[in-house]
């Protein structure tokens, strides 16, 4: 009866327990950069042992990176707390909701909204390397404990190996525990609250004995490796170890039996604490790869199937994996060859974590089932991973080699193995692999594209019809000008025409003797008066010398003579009976020619 | 005189046909090396062909040699860009290194539009309409009113083709501009200067085109087009187009 009793009391307690079962979820910023990581902390309080069920986020790879718990007794009642830790990777920028977070048995949380902005693009702008604080040589003595005075019976340092690091780079968190005196119990360690920074714990604990200030101390150090989650300032909190020791001057200070008796049996509860940390964490340089994973250390990739042969529509297992120092857990997937002949299904990934010195590192392994969806060989180009090497200051990329496969033709009627969804291809012409065409064959060059290219080629003779316009439009211009002067045109054109007129003259025949000597006439006339701008009409042989005379620069005498003889031969024959004969008439026009040819030599 | 040259093309013809039958066989084989050396024969004779620089881009990019490959399509497309298999392995080749023949933002018929005449087609074209369009404005400006009426609409087509190739050429320059090269080494490293002292800012995949802008020594200095980056890297890891 008590049995049962006891039985429905815990039943109830446990009802109790669940009914009071809370779940919070908080995300550590609700604005960060592509490229940065959110932390995720969804606390569970109450009893019970469910996990949470984190849903997946388009654009956004979610990460478990553990959970921590903590359990309380107050006045009698448990009351327990485990808080899971998720790291959000961004891989867009854009507007998220993280939908509410369930627990079995629990209400679910409230839908988180966060904003993921695009990186300022400054490519040429290189942003200096984080300073490197100088880090303790190995073997090096435990630090001094900071504060002046006697030193203590027990006190506790924290200490980064860095203050400044870039993003989701290690920086490695040293807590010492000393001790002079001998501890009454185990110390109790609380661990450092964390803002901006995920830690991993590097496991094995340092242990020793130093001298500080003239006293021997025992010290026991814990080591930890932090990873900034984004730029901007993050903090390490105080580390608490609360331990128990003998009350000061208890021990070999009295002289009582008793009293040295009753004071050792009682211990002094210590609380001791480091002081907070500050690190500054630093975006990543500028050019920044495609395929980066976000991690900052060392990596190296490698990706290995199954088997070397397989059959069209058979599942081969595909094994990538990632190793490296680094922040191992938020690595992404790398990304999957886009091979219309093969089918990928969903991959599931397993980290394994350890310590590679003073750095965190392991691997991750990425599992997927491929399915060749044609026969022949199958080549599976490399995965590749970039990530930042500070040791280099520069990015890397990690390359596993192509993986290759002889695919033999399978059933044709068989059905894709169900490992996965996806959708069935619809009927038609598909593309089932991406691949080059085949060879063409000499074509030989084309004969009007080797012509225009030729003629292109010309170089200098470009300017030829440049030349030949320049000129139209220089004769065009003349004329203008001729056309808007008259007196100019009459004098360039003077000589043409009396040359006209003397061969018309001498082309007559010897009847028209008259008409020829008429001719002789006007070429002569109309050639002085063309130059000298005056009325063939009117003029006269004075008129003539007169004008000629008058010239800046006036002809000599011979050819002003010769002017005179020409005009008055010309005035004889025109009142001659019959004018001159033909060879009279070839020396008459010959002597105007000549004359004309002086005037024209000659500057006006 | 008019079967001088239909002769010397009908004798040409196996003198070519022999080399590439063996070319082609390697290739068929598997052969690839074997095949890249003897269509590199083949190209270095009719450099002009740009069907054999697209068969020595196939027997290349075979091989496992992607940047040479992609620089072999690159000139293949220089010279032919209307052929659709180019394109396509050209493409092929870009994408492999991270890259696509159309810039992006840009339609690829857009582009394949833009560059349906090569550089040196739109070169040709661009001189013949500014010859045409010189003489006939200089016919029209001798001749009277009745010969300018006549050769109004010649000159004004002429005028607009000029326009018009000429705009298209400069534009095809500034997307293809001259000095171009492609990275031919598996990683290429940009540093920061031109020697190994200077820090490595970026590393280039292989078949990535670059642009060549300045040289010292044996050491190139490389703009990414894609990534708008430069740095040096030796001319030894860089094929020049």
């Amino acid at each position: 009866m008590r049995l049962a009793a006891l039985a429905i009391l815990l039943l109830h307690a446990s009802a109790a327990a669940a009914a009071e079962l809370t779940v919070s979820a908080t995300l550590n910023s609700a604005r960060a950069f592509v490229g940065d990581q959110l932390v995720l902390s969804v606390s569970i309080a109450g009893s019970g042992s469910a996990s949470p069920r984190v849903p997946p986020i388009p654009d956004v790879e979610i990460y478990e990176s553990g959970k921590s718990q903590s359990m309380s007794i107050v006045n009698g009642a448990v009351s327990s707390r485990v808080v899971y830790t998720y790291v959000l990777n961004p891989q867009k920028a854009g507007r998220y909701v993280l939908p509410p977070v369930e627990v079995a048995g629990a209400a679910p949380t409230a839908p988180i909204a966060f904003v993921i902005e695009a990186v300022p693009a400054d490519p040429l702008q290189a942003a200096p390397p984080p300073a490197q604080a100088p880090s303790a040589p190995a073997g090096a003595p435990p630090p001094q404990r900071p504060s002046a005075g006697p030193a203590p019976d027990a006190f506790v340092t924290a200490t980064l190996d860095k203050g400044k690091a870039f993003v989701n780079e290690q920086v490695t968190l040293t807590v010492r525990f000393f001790t002079a005196v001998p501890l009454l119990g185990a110390p109790q360690y609380d661990a450092p609250k964390l803002t901006g920074l995920l830690a991993e714990n590097l496991g094995a604990e340092g242990q020793g004995t130093t001298v500080i200030g003239g006293r021997s101390y025992n010290y026991s150090e814990l080591k930890s490796a932090l990873f900034p989650v984004q730029a901007g300032r993050a903090t390490v909190g105080p580390a608490v170890v609360t331990v128990q020791i003998p009350r000061r001057g208890a021990i070999g200070s009295g002289d009582d039996f008793f009293d040295r008796f009753f004071n050792a049996a009682a211990p002094e509860a210590r609380r001791l604490q480091t002081d907070p940390l500050a690190l500054q964490a630093e975006p990543l340089p500028p050019g920044v790869p495609e395929d980066f994973s976000g991690v900052v250390g060392a990596l190296t990739v490698e990706a290995s199937a199954d088997r070397t042969q397989a059959k069209t529509g058979e599942a081969v297992n595909l094994t990538v994996v990632v190793s490296g120092v680094g922040n191992i857990k938020s690595l992404p997937e790398p990304k999957r060859p886009d091979l219309p002949s093969v089918r990928f299904f969903d991959s599931e990934s397993s980290v394994k974590l350890e310590r590679i010195g003073e750095k965190v590192g392991g691997s991750k392994t990425f599992k997927t089932v491929i399915v060749a969806r044609v026969s022949g060989p199958l080549e599976i180009p490399p995965f590749s991973v970039s990530y930042y090497d500070p040791a280099k200051r520069a990015y890397a990329r990690a390359q596993s080699k192509p993986v290759r496969l002889s695919v033999l033709p399978g059933d044709p009627n068989a059905a894709l193995p169900l490992v996965g969804g996806g959708s069935t291809p619809a009927p038609g012409v598909t593309e089932v692999a991406a691949d080059i065409r085949y060879l063409k064959g000499p074509t030989g060059s084309s004969a009007l594209a080797d012509a225009l290219a030729g003629f292109g080629r010309r170089g200098p003779w470009h300017a030829a019809p440049g030349v030949f316009l320049l000129a139209a439009l220089a004769v065009v211009l003349r004329r203008r000008a001729l056309a808007a002067d008259p007196r100019a045109r009459r004098s360039r054109f003077a000589r043409e025409t009396a040359e006209g007129r003397l061969k018309q003259a001498e082309a007559q025949p010897e009847a028209e003797r008259a008409r020829a000597t008429a001719l002789l006439g006007e070429a002569f006339t109309g050639y002085f008066a063309d130059k000298l701008d005056l009325a063939a009409a009117s003029l006269t042989l004075k008129a003539i010398t007169q004008r000629l005379q008058a010239r800046k620069t006036p002809p000599p005498a011979a050819s002003l003579d010769g002017v005179r003889n020409v005009w008055n031969e010309l005035d004889q024959l025109r009142y001659a009976p019959g004018g001159a004969d033909r060879a009279e008439i070839r020396r008459i026009a010959a002597e105007i020619r000549e004359l004309m040819q002086a005037f024209d030599k000659e500057p006006r | 005189m008019m079967i001088l040259p239909l002769l010397a093309a009908v004798l040409a013809l196996p003198l070519h046909a022999a080399p590439y039958d063996d070319a082609k066989a390697a290739y068929d084989a598997g052969d690839y090396d074997q095949a890249a050396s003897a269509f590199e024969s083949l190209v270095e004779a009719h450099p002009g062909d740009a069907a054999l620089r697209y068969d020595l881009g196939n027997a290349l990019l075979k091989a496992g040699k992607l940047g040479r490959a992609s620089a072999s399509y690159q000139r293949a497309f220089d010279l032919d860009p209307r052929d659709g298999d180019g394109r396509h392995n050209l493409d092929f080749a870009l994408k492999r290194a991270g890259e696509e023949l159309a810039p992006p933002g840009v339609p690829g018929p857009a582009f394949a539009a833009f560059t349906a005449l090569s550089a040196r087609e739109l070169a040709g074209l661009h001189w013949l309409a500014a010859w045409a369009a010189m003489i006939l404005a200089g016919f029209a400006l001798l001749g009277g009113p009745e010969r300018r009426a006549r050769l109004q609409d010649w000159l004004l087509a002429a005028a607009g083709a000029w326009l018009l190739f000429g705009l298209w050429w400069a534009g095809l320059r500034a997307v293809l501009p001259s000095g171009r090269g492609v990275i031919t080494a598996a990683r290429a490293e940009l540093r920061n200067g031109p020697g190994e002292k200077f820090t490595v800012g970026y590393t280039a995949p292989e078949g990535r085109r670059v642009r060549v802008l300045s040289e010292s020594g044996d050491w190139l200095e490389v703009g990414l087009l894609k990534e708008g980056v430069k740095g040096w890297t030796l001319a030894s890891s860089v094929e020049k187009l």
